[in-house]
């Protein structure tokens, strides 16, 4: 191999990193039970109630039952497990500037979303202990 | 050797145009009647004035003088004052005979243009459009055809989605949970959404 083509596929590889480098979303994931058999909200859950409420689900009770950051890449799908046994697959599809495609796979529901930097996706995930789980999947900064 | 008159051509031709003085036209009428030779050259000076006019009459008859007037006017062109001259004229007769709606037309204006420019602006279009570009969006979304359960796509006002899962109407009812799971108030039932209807 020629001194050349060397550096012709030196400057290819070096090229094609910063575009590896965006292929990547940090996402915060959280886990919450929602319920009627108690009152009250964790801190920082207020906004979802109103949100749930305005839109016509009322719960008496949030709580946050995990939370986690996770850093998708692309190609690599990322796993969160819930209490009431059932698993959430999230794979990066693409980023594009600010906004990213992720697909959820939450049997029985299959998605995709576009998400960008503000807002969250709220998923019912099933039931769980005289109550509902949700899935709440909110843009970070990492 | 041509024979002296006693009157000249211009005399006569005065007369006959009305031109003499009361005391010049009875001297010469005075004269005529005593002189044959005046008179026949008065006759003759008439005659030649009648016959020029009436050749002058028959070729203006002969001409059309139809369009005369309008191409007259068609070369005229109207006298347009310039914009300051406009603004001047225009500036003087309203301080003159209007100075009350004049100076109060000024305050008023002078206002507005305060008003719009220390009035908030709202946002640009660009910005909307960018903020509304960041809130999530639903592409895709489905459900397997044995669960029993349709998923619902809210939007909430903040721009947040919410993905909740009713019981499929054209299948057996699948309950989500205790009657602790169950919200208190049903979630709208939409038709199902498809995928980017966010």
């Amino acid at each position: 191999m020629t001194v050349r083509v060397r550096s012709l596929l030196l400057a290819a590889c070096l090229t094609a990193l910063p575009a590896v480098a965006e292929n990547h979303v940090a996402l915060l994931a959280e886990v919450v039970q929602a319920t009627n058999d108690a009152t009250g909200v964790d801190p920082g859950l207020e906004r979802m109630r109103e949100q749930f409420a305005k839109s016509g689900i009322t719960y008496k009770s949030y709580r946050r039952l995990s939370h986690e950051q996770l850093q998708l890449a692309a190609g690599k799908p990322a796993e969160v497990r819930l209490p009431n046994a059932k698993t959430a697959t999230l794979t990066l599809l693409s980023v594009k500037g600010s906004q990213s495609q992720v697909s959820v796979s939450l049997p029985p529901l299959q998605t995709t979303y576009t998400l960008g930097r503000e807002g969250s996706v709220y998923l019912q995930a099933g039931p769980h202990a005289n109550g509902v789980l949700i899935l709440v999947l909110t843009p970070s900064a990492g | 050797m041509p024979v002296p008159h006693c009157t000249s051509v211009q005399e006569l031709s005065a007369h006959l145009d009305g031109e003499l003085s009361p005391q010049a036209r009875v001297a010469l009428e005075a004269h005529l009647a005593s002189c044959p030779a005046c008179t026949a050259r008065l006759l003759g000076l008439r005659a030649v004035g009648v016959a020029l006019r009436r050749r002058y009459e028959a070729e203006a008859e002969a001409r059309d003088m139809s369009g005369f007037t309008a191409s007259v006017l068609a070369r005229l062109k109207p006298y347009r004052p310039s914009l300051s001259e406009r603004l001047s004229v225009a500036w003087e007769e309203w301080r003159t005979h209007r100075p009350g709606t004049l100076f109060g037309g000024m305050g008023l204006t002078a206002a507005a243009v305060l008003a719009v420019l220390l009035l908030p602006q709202p946002p640009k279009p660009e910005a909307v459009a960018d903020a509304g570009g960041q809130n999530p969006s639903v592409e895709a979304i489905s459900t397997d055809e044995q669960s029993h359960i349709a998923p619902v796509v809210l939007k909430t006002e903040g721009g947040d989605a919410i993905i909740w899962l009713v019981d499929h109407p054209d299948r057996p009812s699948l309950s989500l949970g205790s009657d602790a799971s169950t919200p208190d108030v049903a979630p709208p039932t939409p038709a199902r959404p498809k995928g980017g209807e966010l």
